[in-house]
């Protein structure tokens, strides 16, 4: 490889780089996550208007025996395997929001997919039709109705910085073993503010007439 | 409305037994021949990459290649019609699955879901194939990933 190579290979591989650092990301803190799945009605809401958690793009699947939550969501890969697997090239990214994007002019519905997502991230509607997450156009809901500000939602670095914040909060206060007050970042919004939430969404999707 | 019901395939759970295989042609053709079964497990140095058995895609590419009617939809799934077939083999280049295959007679063979109780379902031992809803593919999927953070809850003890 010559050097004009390199330096060009160089340049680009940066410029990736920093986009990649600046882009908007969505990201679930579970260990601040209870399990109320507000977020998957907000989500079925917004994208179908009506309230099924079948048809949303997130998922909390809840172990109440241990008091545990997994978040199940699009991560947003930089190398998505749901692209690579899809034989019609119907999933593309968007630049403008940093977002996978399914083109259903061009989806066959063959659920390739579906398989080829490891975290189990897209979902099929009863039709049989893939759906995940859009990031709602660079403005997404769930964000909004979480009651514990489980889900974050913004540049990359802010987020994993948050995240890593948050995580190192927990084990300070479980080393001292008192854990008399709330890590710090943890608000708790009220109920009623949750459920304002939604209204707005169900009613903006009333406007719509879809 | 009614669900749309799917063969889910799991391609780690499948040992390539090729026991769908046989029921497949044994319960359209009677006869055991690998030839003539709608179902492949490919398979490549020991590992099951890929069960190619149709998808009942919508809308499906077979179906839009067409040009003598001879695919149709039926209930959310695509049939073959023998007598308006031409081969003229246009599906076989178009679908990306390698799903409609050439028998030995020259015809088409496509896979017809045996009207709702797949032979493949009934013989499977280690449940690689299902017929099932499509919104419980999603609950398989998600299962794998949520044990690990289940078992770092349980560890930690958090909350």
């Amino acid at each position: 490889m010559g050097w004009t190579t390199f330096m060009v290979s160089r340049q680009v591989s940066t410029w990736e780089v920093s986009w990649v650092a600046h882009r908007y990301i969505l990201a679930v803190d579970y260990e601040k996550c209870t399990g109320c799945h507000l977020c998957e009605l907000a989500c079925s809401i917004k994208h179908h208007g009506v309230v099924n958690p079948y048809l949303s793009r997130i998922t909390i699947i809840t172990k109440p025996e241990i008091q545990a939550s997994a978040p199940v969501y699009c991560l947003q890969c930089n190398d998505a395997l749901c692209a690579r697997a899809c034989p019609v090239n119907a999933i593309y990214f968007d630049e403008k929001t940093g977002a996978w994007l399914i083109d259903y002019n061009k989806c066959i519905g063959c659920r390739e997919c579906v398989y080829a997502c490891p975290f189990g991230a897209i979902s099929l509607t009863v039709k049989a039709e893939p759906i995940k997450c859009d990031l709602c156009g660079g403005d997404p809901e769930c964000v909004k109705v979480c009651p514990h500000d489980a889900i974050l939602y913004g540049p990359e670095y802010e987020v994993v910085r948050k995240l890593k914040k948050g995580k190192a909060v927990g084990i300070v206060y479980e080393v001292l073993e008192k854990g008399v007050e709330v890590p710090a970042g943890n608000r708790v919004k009220d109920a009623e503010e949750a459920v304002k939430t939604l209204y707005r969404i169900w009613e903006e999707r009333k406007k719509l007439n879809i | 409305m009614v669900n749309k019901y799917i063969l889910d395939i799991d391609v780690e759970k499948c040992n390539a037994c090729m026991r769908c295989v046989f029921a497949c042609s044994l319960a359209r053709n009677g006869v055991i021949d690998e030839r003539q079964s709608m179902i492949r497990i490919i398979v490549d140095k020991g590992i099951v990459i890929d069960i190619a058995v149709c998808r009942h895609c919508d809308p499906a590419p077979c179906v839009n290649v067409c040009e003598f009617d001879a695919l149709r939809v039926e209930n959310g799934r695509i049939i073959l019609d023998q007598s308006k077939c031409t081969t003229c083999k246009a599906c076989i280049a178009v679908c990306p699955f390698g799903a409609i295959r050439e028998s030995y007679g020259g015809e088409l063979v496509k896979c017809d879901l045996c009207d709702g109780d797949p032979a493949c379902v009934r013989v499977c031992p280690t449940g690689a194939i299902k017929y099932i809803p499509t919104h419980f593919v999603k609950t398989r999927r998600t299962s794998s990933v949520t044990k690990t953070i289940y078992e770092y809850v349980e560890k930690i003890g958090m909350r």
